[in-house]
């Protein structure tokens, strides 16, 4: 005999409810490429009737066939690479370094006493200020890029990373304390792992912000990568190498976003709440 | 057998305000299996009496003793002399399984031996939690959470259990249903028990003895015996006569304590 398969019987209400939902959900997601391609194609026609002059503007059919030119000479590429791996090391770098930092301010209550007015001031310091300091320090190139970006991310990463290690139920020490638990317990078995989510969220935020880091210490020193190519098309008007650069430096950005999402998802998976 | 002893517990606190003296020649025994309440009124000093009891302080005069040895010469790491504390809040870990919650002390201790792997297994199976072992806090309910806070300290064999509030975030309901189940749980265990509540029934309806606290400087002002039959357990001893009795008296304590009578 032919085994049935369980259906769970939903109601008629119960199914115009879901249907109601994905229609929804469907218009949404029609609206929001609807409204890309509304922008580009008018952004396009206004370009074909002369109404703006694209010396100024540009338009999409212009920027799409210099990325594909940019590409196929290998330039576009070299360029890319350059900046992702800035961004990328800069991010990875800043996260941890900031994190380390984080577990011994928290570590040591009164070194955290000695340094707390100094993050703050560092953290409210507009740090592209530091600029010509950094390049005096470090020289130019790559190294200096790198100090920009970290310097953008490292503070923000302190403050989070702190704020979430000490806002920790102190009954919860107090359980482990009980137990005869030392402080390198305490920071394995309830400070990280109840930080993160915070955790996580740092992750969100810096993924945003090694991009500003990566591009900001590529306008001030680099010869090379997409900061460079946005910077010298300014330099010699070259409206559609800077949108070039600047599409290919928005895709860029939202793919780190999206392997980040997914560390997200694997991490938050593990650590069921 | 007295497990524990208070003799002339003193202690000052120290802050920016000045110094406050929270506890003044407190003397009271909790023999072993013994289950003791502590009752007094708001901020008298009743967890400090727990902080103490559990060397998170320190007295500033007199002597703690338990099993006859002062509690300062006890070495904090040696298990033997393991204190279990329960808050207020379960305190358990969102992140760990049931199973992981329970096992933590024995993490925390280097423990985890087999053999005490299958106390915490056998613990889990005789109250009912077995079968969310593999689950997560959230998926239990408030008092399931409760017995699993219980049984996170058992595992570790504590030689007294301290209870501070333990029941007072829960819905009236299930406080009662906790109550009767973790005062089953120490008595099955013989768990020397100590206490601290607001609530007077709950304290006498769970306790053998209660010790009523002074205003601050806290001092003892009174103990009482409770007189039921050992077997009731403390849902059943609400029906009883001398609850209210009991009630009236710790009841006109408490308030002439508070009117400074």
């Amino acid at each position: 005999m032919k085994n049935k398969e369980f259906k769970p019987k939903y109601s008629d209400g119960y199914i115009k409810y879901i249907h109601a939902k994905n229609r929804r959900k469907a218009i949404i997601l029609f609206l929001q490429i609807a409204l890309l391609i509304s922008i580009i194609g008018v952004w396009e026609l206004l370009a074909r009737f002369d109404v703006i002059d694209t010396f100024i503007m540009s338009c999409p059919s212009k920027i799409a066939n210099r990325i594909v030119t940019l590409f196929a000479t290998g330039n576009m590429l070299q360029h890319s690479l350059i900046t992702l791996y800035e961004a990328t090391l800069g991010f990875i770098i800043a996260t941890v370094a900031g994190t380390m930092i984080a577990i011994l301010l928290w570590s040591f209550e009164n070194v955290r006493k000695v340094v707390e007015p100094y993050i703050i001031v560092l953290n409210s310091l507009p740090k592209i200020a530091l600029g010509p300091i950094l390049i005096i320090w470090v020289g130019v190139g790559t190294k200096a890029i790198l100090a920009m970006d970290i310097l953008i991310m490292i503070v923000i990463t302190i403050i989070s990373m702190l704020n979430a290690f000490i806002s920790v139920d102190k009954d919860k020490i107090m359980l482990l304390k009980s137990m005869g638990a030392n402080k390198w317990q305490i920071l394995t078995k309830l400070i990280l792992p109840h930080s993160i989510q915070e955790f996580v969220s740092v992750l969100k935020i810096n993924v945003g912000l090694t991009w500003v880091g990566t591009i900001m210490g590529e306008y001030l020193v680099s010869k090379a990568g997409l900061g460079y190519l946005i910077v010298y098309g300014g330099q010699v008007f070259d409206m559609d190498l800077i949108m070039s650069s600047t599409i290919v430096l928005c895709i860029l950005a939202a793919l780190m976003y999206f392997v980040v999402a997914m560390i997200e998802k694997r991490i938050l998976n593990k650590n069921k709440r | 057998m007295k497990v524990l002893q208070f003799k002339n517990v003193c202690l000052n606190y120290y802050s920016d305000k000045g110094e406050t003296v929270a506890l003044e020649n407190v003397n009271f025994d909790v023999n072993e299996g013994e289950f003791v309440s502590i009752v007094g009124p708001s901020g008298c000093g009743k967890t400090t009496i727990l902080s103490l009891i559990s060397k998170l302080l320190t007295p500033t005069k007199g002597n703690i003793l338990l099993n006859g040895v002062d509690i300062t010469q006890i070495n904090k790491d040696t298990k033997d002399n393991f204190i279990g504390y329960m808050f207020q809040k379960d305190q358990l870990f969102e992140w760990r399984t049931i199973f992981k919650n329970v096992t933590l002390g024995l993490e925390i201790t280097h423990q985890n031996t087999q053999e005490n792997i299958e106390y915490a297994n056998t613990l889990l199976k005789k109250y009912g939690l077995w079968e969310f072992k593999d689950k997560h806090p959230h998926e239990l309910s408030g008092g399931m959470r409760q017995r699993v806070a219980l049984i996170r300290t058992l595992v570790l064999h504590p030689k007294i259990m301290l209870l501070d509030e333990a029941f007072s975030a829960l819905d009236f309901q299930t406080r009662i249903n906790v109550c009767d189940d973790i005062h089953t749980i120490l008595k099955q265990e013989n768990i020397t028990s100590i206490l601290v509540t607001h609530d007077i029934t709950e304290a006498i309806t769970m306790s053998d003895k209660i010790i009523v606290l002074s205003n601050r400087p806290a001092h003892v002002k009174n103990i009482h015996k409770m007189n039921f039959d050992k077997s009731l357990t403390p849902l059943k001893r609400r029906e009883s006569e001398n609850v209210s009795k009991y009630f009236d008296i710790i009841w006109k304590e408490l308030n002439n304590e508070k009117q400074g009578i």
